[in-house]
């Protein structure tokens, strides 16, 4: 993993410096949102899954825009951490296509997960490597994860970094009810409603 | 699982940027998938992902120019290979070039760099060495439908050098990855897989 710039990003939760990281396999290039200070705290750490209907366009067919934007404000108040946003993650990494695709079969009916399995696609294909070697070159050697996905706590775990996790609540609506529940019932997420 | 393929284009565009492609031959060929990736733009952490994840053996498939121009001679056959791999001289770039032993990814890597060099020639190589050239046949998959001219032809597809990192790609357990697990090996490093049967019809569209 490289960094292969960074810039001062001011935004509308807090300062940060943007950084920007390239796998020199893949060639995928992921985004860091690091905090200025770097206080006595616990970095607080947020691994963002990309979501471009969410993230981008406040799609209320998942929670994603408001996790990315509760990770950054608690970041930017813990004055200590970062918000790692991994790309080709769209749609559990299954690509903004077959989303789209799943999107429609949902119209349907159907739930994420059962969505993704009637495409033959994997339920989550998302790996959490590059977040991880991510997290070693910034230091993070003890974090709060912000997360309620066991599968990134595994992954943290596994590369032997302490943690405490900080789950966050999931704003339910009309469009998202069946999203979150699955959530719960098949991904095991750890939400409060 | 319902896998699919990667278009050319995709292919190229990471080819061209020295991204990594995985590349299948026909199922009833050797039935293998290879890491392929431009020797000119060849890193240390491109080669140790192929004696990491890959772990077959590193070669670096070349043009008979290439092969004539840094005066390598094939490898004496005893004509049983029922693939007829071109193997060549193996070499390592000399010591002017920071060359120790020549195995370390990064001493690979510079050898690569060096053999797809226009400036280079056969005084700036050793011999044997520890890359392994293949040398293409002519006219690339139309003639062949093997990984090596398939490295080739992506090289000569996207205007590089041409001269191509290629590496089997091995099991865990030691057998050779067929296509299910190639498949899962593409999506898990984010890699596109392509086919040699791919090549061979964007060529023939393209003429």
């Amino acid at each position: 993993m490289e960094l292969i710039s960074e810039a001062q990003l001011p935004t509308k939760f807090g300062n940060f410096t943007i950084k920007v990281f390239k796998n020199p396999i893949s060639l995928v290039e992921h985004y860091v949102l690091q905090t200025n200070e770097v206080g006595d705290v616990t970095p607080m750490v947020r691994i963002h899954s990309e979501c471009a209907t969410g993230d981008i366009f406040g799609s209320l067919r998942c929670d994603c825009q408001d996790q990315l934007h509760e990770s950054l404000s608690l970041i930017a108040n813990n004055k200590n951490g970062a918000v790692i946003y991994l790309k080709n993650q769209e749609g559990r990494g299954i690509g903004i296509s077959n989303k789209i695709k799943a999107y429609h079969l949902q119209e349907q009916g159907l739930n994420t997960y059962e969505a993704n399995e009637e495409l033959g696609l994997p339920l989550d294909a998302r790996t959490y490597d590059d977040a991880i070697s991510i997290l070693k070159i910034l230091g993070y050697r003890s974090i709060t994860l912000i997360t309620n996905n066991p599968a990134k706590e595994e992954a943290v775990k596994a590369a032997g970094i302490t943690f405490t996790t900080h789950h966050i609540s999931a704003s339910v609506n009309a469009h998202n009810k069946a999203y979150i529940d699955a959530k719960i019932n098949i991904g095991q997420h750890h939400i409060t409603l | 699982m319902n896998h699919s393929f990667s278009s050319i284009d995709t292919a190229l565009t990471h080819f061209t940027n020295g991204g990594l492609l995985v590349v299948v031959d026909d199922e009833s060929r050797e039935n293998e998938g290879d890491i392929v990736f431009s020797a000119a733009l060849s890193t240390p952490e491109k080669v140790n992902f192929c004696a990491t994840h890959a772990r077959g053996l590193v070669c670096i498939a070349i043009s008979k120019n290439i092969a004539q121009k840094l005066d390598l001679h094939p490898v004496p056959s005893n004509a049983k290979d029922p693939f007829s791999t071109a193997f060549h001289d193996s070499i390592d770039a000399t010591p002017a070039f920071g060359i120790t032993t020549g195995i370390s990814a990064k001493e690979r890597s510079i050898t690569a760099a060096h053999i797809a060099s226009e400036a280079s020639t056969p005084n700036d190589f050793i011999k044997p060495g520890h890359l392994f050239p293949v040398v293409a046949k002519e006219g690339g998959v139309l003639t062949r439908p093997g990984h090596t001219e398939a490295s080739v032809d992506l090289c000569l597809l996207t205007n590089q050098p041409a001269a191509a990192i290629i590496c089997e790609i091995m099991d865990t357990d030691g057998n050779m990855m067929r296509r299910d697990g190639l498949f899962e090996f593409a999506s898990h490093h984010q890699l596109p897989i392509i086919t040699i049967q791919q090549l061979i019809d964007y060529r023939k569209k393209i003429q």
